[in-house]
């Protein structure tokens, strides 16, 4: 019985294979609609957290007023802050930042002409910039990494490397330090040995000094207002208004351009969430009066099925079975087209595409239902 | 009346069901149509953000040493720099030119400006510190090196008639001496002690320190602990004469008197003028008119004066792209005000604190350009002149002095309209001193003229947005790797989620053609397979195809007009609604071409109902056998 009533279902869909086709196409396309507008907010989430977690956030400092951001005469104790070396004391900033950069300069009596510039990193002091023609070449072992050190370490010019490898530096009459030599400065400035920010001149002795220039970047740009925060209840927002007492320094916090990108790509998401359901929603609608208007167009055929003496409830499930083997045939069609478009399948794509699926049979449903009320004789006498 | 509308008539439920399925389509492809423009707007928005640079490196210092590789990394520069030009995906070059500016009222930035600890004469150069000093000497030391004839002569300053008032902010400026070994013509030395004499040139003066600890314990150092420097004062303060500060101009003239040589200065340059009594007798009276009319006029265009640099977008300047430089206060200058070179400005915070200025504020600027030497030179191997514990900190640029004869004949009010600020005398020439200006290019008549071409600081090529590395393929092909330095302002980290942006708007405008093609094709086969026996009926009665045809058409359009009218006000009502809450002001619907993309799908469906209602119309009524 089931077997003959396929039989008969598919001979029905192969003799109206435009309305079958068309049909399919219906189903297809809800199925295809969930796919890809499921897809779209997904996507650009995904895309949005790559960017929010790349995106680099630079913060520099500068005097109490802003006006400056070199010769700040800014005590170590603040770059020791920000690179977490005074945990104990409860002052630190590196759960909230990264990538100091930061420089110091300390005059020399020897060698003579020449001072001493305490670093981070190459790209803590501008002169080091690449843009200026200048490269910095390590010796094997080394990297840039040693700057962020202690290690008795230093970066010279190519006319100030000594057979020992070795330099002596000496700040004053009473200080001497042998520093190796771990690097080349090519096409730099002269009279410039760079060392490491944190190098102390004698083993376990470290005076506090004074920072020329400072700048870090957000650790966490997720929790860029709060890492604000917490960056500002050590530093100031720039302003005149400031206390000028040599302990404050301001920071200016370089995320406009991040802020004005991301309030564009967040009102888009904020769009597609409004607009994507209602889509779906018309998507749903034109399955339902799709499947409304086909059916209606049969009512001589049903009522040529109701003469030959077929029951109500027959003819309703031959109209529902067609219609579901042909929703069917659309959702796996669907499906197909929807993964090779969009590459993954989420739970709310299925259960979209089912809605829209069943939406469309209801349509059905009810324009047969509709149909079926009529007397046998009016369902004649009806035109399509 | 038209049989198909009767048609229409007889089955109401149909014809509306139909309405409603093509203005949901329609509605549909509106919104997506809709989303794909807001998406491309967007995309365009946050792109306009952000702005990638290719700059010309400096070629590497320590290359100038060995002149051949000097002259070859020049050429090298410079033709570079041409092949840069015919890259594809450039946008364009901005090419800015450096003039001097003479700015009445205002204070320049001088080194001691802002604090005297930063003093540093690198920085001042000849023009901020040129200055007229009323002296009496009081020593002459002669000498004769090898075959050079040399002196010094020291003075005491007796009163500054024209200096720069930031120099107050140094300790007073008691003596002077001049070490430039300018003689008389005849080879005598052209100073007496006792005599008073006015000078005109520029001094340096002691050199400033600010580690006081190290240096408390030598001798003659004066300490200011409030202001956080030391002055050395074991040395001279040196003076230089008008003559030694534009030896370019060839005013000294070399010679030899019994075996020594010395030169001495062309007589028509004034620079000393030897008084008695009050200098300002001297300069008020009718010997003193060069210095009362033309000397002193001239100490005060320069020691009032300012670098500025006129561009074209100065978002692509190295610093500012960079973030090196960033703007605290007020805005970056508009399209319309490059375009239409809109007298306005932007400061540095150390200028604007100087003067007492804020955004909306005017300074009036008379620009000068030397046509002879540039309006500057850049040293590339810069000193810290001012520091014992000196050495060379790299490059920086040295302004050429302002000569009353440079004046370009422009001069205009501009409006402050952003405050930079950085470091405020960093060494390199990518990053501007805090004296720096920037302005329109277009805001200066004939500013093309100022151009300095080939000067890697002044010159930014304007990629594409993501394209910097194919610039860096492009150049290095032509046989110029490694010579620009690129940034995109994060856009490479950016670029991921635009390119989904515009991905999405694709998807969604292909979703909502496809979706409307479908329904479309649905509308028309349901709309024929029920108006085919009334076509065969009235033409098998006789009615001609044509007129068939126009009944057909009638009938069609009407639904289309009414689903297009519906879905596109349905579309336009909520999508706007759902815009102008979310989105800014320059992205919501645009209704203009919303209207447009209805007018052009109505079309469509009306030449489609055309062609089908022409095909239906001329069936075959009678079947062949």
């Amino acid at each position: 019985m089931g077997f003959s009533l396929l039989k008969i279902t598919l001979k029905t869909l192969c003799r109206r294979w435009v309305a079958s086709i068309l049909l399919i196409a219906v189903a297809t396309a809800g199925t295809v609609s969930a796919f890809v507008l499921n897809g779209l907010i997904s996507r650009q989430e995904e895309a949005l957290e790559n960017t929010i977690n790349n995106t680099v956030i630079s913060c520099v400092v500068t005097d109490y007023s802003g006006s400056s951001s070199g010769n700040l005469s800014m005590l170590s104790a603040f770059v020791e802050m920000l690179m977490g070396h005074r945990r104990e004391r409860d002052c630190f900033l590196d759960d909230y930042v990264k990538n100091v950069r930061a420089m110091a300069e300390i005059p020399l009596l020897s060698p003579e002409n020449h001072v001493l510039r305490k670093i981070l990193s190459t790209d803590s002091d501008s002169l080091l910039d690449p843009i200026n023609g200048v490269s910095v070449e390590f010796y094997e072992g080394y990297y840039e990494e040693v700057l962020q050190g202690q290690e008795m370490v230093c970066i010279v010019a190519p006319d100030m490397v000594t057979e020992s490898g070795y330099i002596t530096v000496s700040p004053d009459e009473n200080t001497e330090a042998e520093i190796k030599i771990v690097g080349i400065l090519n096409g730099g400035p002269t009279g410039i040995i760079y060392c490491p920010f944190f190098m102390p001149f004698e083993d376990g002795i470290s005076i506090a000094f004074y920072a020329k220039t400072c700048s870090f970047d957000i650790k966490d740009n997720t929790k860029l207002e709060e890492s604000k925060d917490y960056i500002y209840e050590f530093f100031v927002v720039p302003d005149v208004m400031n206390k000028n007492d040599g302990l404050t320094f301001g920071v200016l916090v370089q995320d406009e351009t991040y802020h004005k990108s991301l309030a564009e790509i967040n009102s888009n998401l904020s769009m597609l969430r409004i607009v994507l359901p209602v889509l779906m929603i018309i998507c749903g609608c034109i399955g339902f009066f799709a499947g409304f208007l086909t059916t209606k167009g049969r009512i001589r055929e049903f009522a040529t099925m109701r003469c030959i003496g077929m029951k109500k409830t027959q003819i309703f499930f031959l109209v529902i079975g067609e219609l579901l083997l042909l929703a069917v045939l659309g959702m796996i069609l669907g499906c197909g087209i929807g993964l090779a478009a969009e590459g993954n399948l989420y739970l709310k794509v299925i259960t979209d595409s089912v809605i829209v699926t069943a939406v469309f049979i209801i349509g059905t449903a009810i324009a047969a239902l509709k149909i079926l009320k009529i007397n046998v004789m009016e369902l004649v006498n009806k035109e399509e | 009346m038209n049989i198909f509308t009767k048609q229409n008539r007889k089955n109401p439920v149909f014809t509306v069901v139909m309405i409603i399925l093509l203005s949901l389509a329609a509605a549909f492809f509106a919104m997506g149509y809709s989303a794909y423009s807001t998406a491309k707007l967007q995309y365009e928005k946050v792109s306009l953000e952000f702005v990638s640079i290719a700059v010309p490196k400096q070629p590497k210092q320590d290359d100038f040493s060995n002149r051949d590789a000097y002259i070859e990394n020049m050429v090298n520069q410079i033709e570079a720099y041409n092949v840069a030009k015919s890259f594809p995906k450039l946008i364009g070059i901005d090419e800015r030119a450096y003039l001097s500016a003479y700015l009445p009222g205002m204070e320049a930035v001088t080194s001691c400006s802002i604090t005297p600890a930063e003093y540093n004469r690198t920085f001042d150069g000849n023009i901020y510190s040129l200055c007229v000093l009323a002296v009496k000497c009081t020593g002459i030391e002669a000498e004769q090196i090898q075959n050079q004839l040399s002196y010094v002569a020291d003075f005491d300053v007796e009163e500054i008639i024209s200096r720069s008032e930031t120099f107050e902010n140094l300790p007073e400026l008691d003596t002077v001496s001049d070490l430039q070994n300018i003689f008389n013509a005849d080879g005598s030395i052209p100073y007496e002690i006792g005599k008073n004499y006015l000078l005109f040139g520029s001094y340096d003066d002691y050199q400033v320190v600010t580690e006081i600890d190290i240096v408390k314990n030598h001798e003659n150092v004066y300490i200011d602990e409030e202001k956080g420097y030391a002055q050395l004062r074991n040395q001279r303060r040196f003076f230089f004469t008008y003559p030694a500060l534009i030896q370019q101009e060839n005013s000294l003239i070399y010679t030899e008197k019994d075996g020594a040589s010395y030169r001495y200065f062309d007589e028509n340059i004034t620079w000393k003028a030897e008084y008695d009594g009050d200098p300002w007798d001297f300069i008020e009276s009718e010997n003193g008119r060069i210095w009362r009319e033309e000397i002193l006029p001239m100490c005060e265009i320069n020691q009032c004066s300012a670098p500025v640099i006129l561009t074209d977008s100065i978002k692509t300047a190295y610093s500012f792209n960079t973030g090196a430089t960033t703007l605290i206060e007020g805005r970056y200058f508009t399209l319309d005000e490059y375009k239409q070179g809109k007298p306005v400005c932007i400061v540095s915070a150390s200028f604007a604190e100087l003067n007492g200025l804020s955004v909306g504020d005017k300074v009036e600027m008379e620009f000068y350009y030397d046509k002879e030497y540039g309006n500057f030179t850049i040293h590339t191997n810069g000193g810290s002149t001012n520091s014992i514990f000196g050495g060379n900190r790299g490059a920086f640029i040295e302004r050429t002095l302002m000569h009353p004869d440079a004046a370009i004949g422009f001069s205009d009010e501009y409006e402050i309209v952003g405050i930079y600020s950085g470091e405020r005398f960093p060494f390199g020439t990518y990053l501007p001193t805090a004296d720096t200006i920037y302005a329109p290019k277009n805001s200066v008549p004939g500013a093309e003229n100022y151009i300095v071409p080939n000067t890697p600081f002044l010159n930014s090529f304007i990629v594409e947005n993501g394209k910097t590395d194919e610039f860096e393929q492009y150049i290095s092909e032509q046989g110029y790797p490694d010579m620009f330095i690129y940034n995109d302002q994060g856009f490479s980290e950016m670029e991921e989620t635009l390119l989904a942006l515009e991905a999405n708007a694709k998807r969604m405008m292909t979703l909502g053609i496809g979706v409307m093609v479908l329904v479309s094709v649905l509308f028309f086969f349901l709309n024929f397979r029920r108006m085919m026996p009334v076509i065969r009926g009235v033409r098998l009665l006789g009615k001609p195809a044509k007129k068939t045809r126009n009944e057909i058409l009638a009938v069609l359009f009407v639904q289309e007009v009414l689903s297009v009218i519906i879905g596109t006000i349905l579309a336009a009502v909520f999508f706007g609604t759902v815009t102008s809450s979310v989105l800014s002001e320059a992205v919501t619907l645009d209704a203009k071409n919303l209207v447009f993309i209805a007018a052009v799908l109505l079309c469509i469906l009306t030449a489609v109902s055309f062609l089908l209602a022409g095909i239906f119309s001329e069936i075959r009524l009678i079947k062949r056998k």
